[in-house]
């Protein structure tokens, strides 16, 4: 399994061609949409997360 | 100063990629490498991790695709993918939304040229891509 990613890899560093094809743009372009409202979601939890668990901290430790 | 530096960059490489993707299918090694090294110096110099965190992720799933089938995108879109997103951060999910546009056009544009020539055609990403950045740069 590790000589076959190890493989891949070293296909990918030398492959130098561009675009997919035709059919596989439409699941790229899926694949890209999915993942990036994903990772939107998941960094806006991060972020009211963040500020709340401040938010929470500054008030226990009476800091203005 | 190092803004201006940073964006000078990344369009100069976009546009080049795009150009060799849309005339010979190829996005150059000689050219997205040392583009990887500069990118990935320009953040070093920042500390911004954030953006070294989201390319290598992003690629990471890119690279899983391509383990599953070559055909789905190609090495040097990869490599291309991996240097925007050193340069974007977290700007990066705007920028596929925009691409997604472009790619939609493009498509229709290789499908008509494909039903009347009878051939294969293959998209070029890297030019969805470019036009994408230009449009996120300047705020349309």
């Amino acid at each position: 399994m590790l000589r076959m990613v190890k493989e891949k890899f070293t296909k990918l560093v030398k492959d130098e061609k561009g675009g997919p094809g035709l059919e596989e743009a439409v699941l790229l372009v899926f694949v890209g949409l999915v993942v990036a409202n994903a990772a939107d979601s998941l960094g806006d939890i991060i972020s009211t997360s963040y500020t709340s668990a401040t938010n929470a901290l500054k008030t226990a430790l009476n800091i203005q | 100063m190092l803004q201006t530096l940073e964006t000078l960059l990344v369009v100069s490489v976009m546009a080049v990629s795009a150009i060799t993707d849309t005339k010979k299918r190829v996005i150059p090694n000689r050219l997205v490498f040392p583009s990887i090294g500069l990118a990935l110096l320009f953040q070093i110099v920042q500390f911004r991790l954030d953006h070294i965190l989201i390319a290598m992720i992003g690629c990471s799933l890119l690279f899983i695709l391509y383990t599953i089938n070559e055909n789905i995108i190609g090495g040097g879109d990869i490599k291309l993918i991996f240097f925007l997103s050193l340069m974007m951060g977290p700007k990066m999910s705007e920028l596929v939304y925009t691409t997604a546009i472009y790619v939609l056009i493009l498509w229709i544009y290789f499908y008509i040229k494909e039903r009347r020539i009878k051939e294969k055609q293959i998209l070029p990403l890297a030019l969805a891509l470019f036009l994408a950045l230009v449009t996120n740069l300047m705020g349309w």
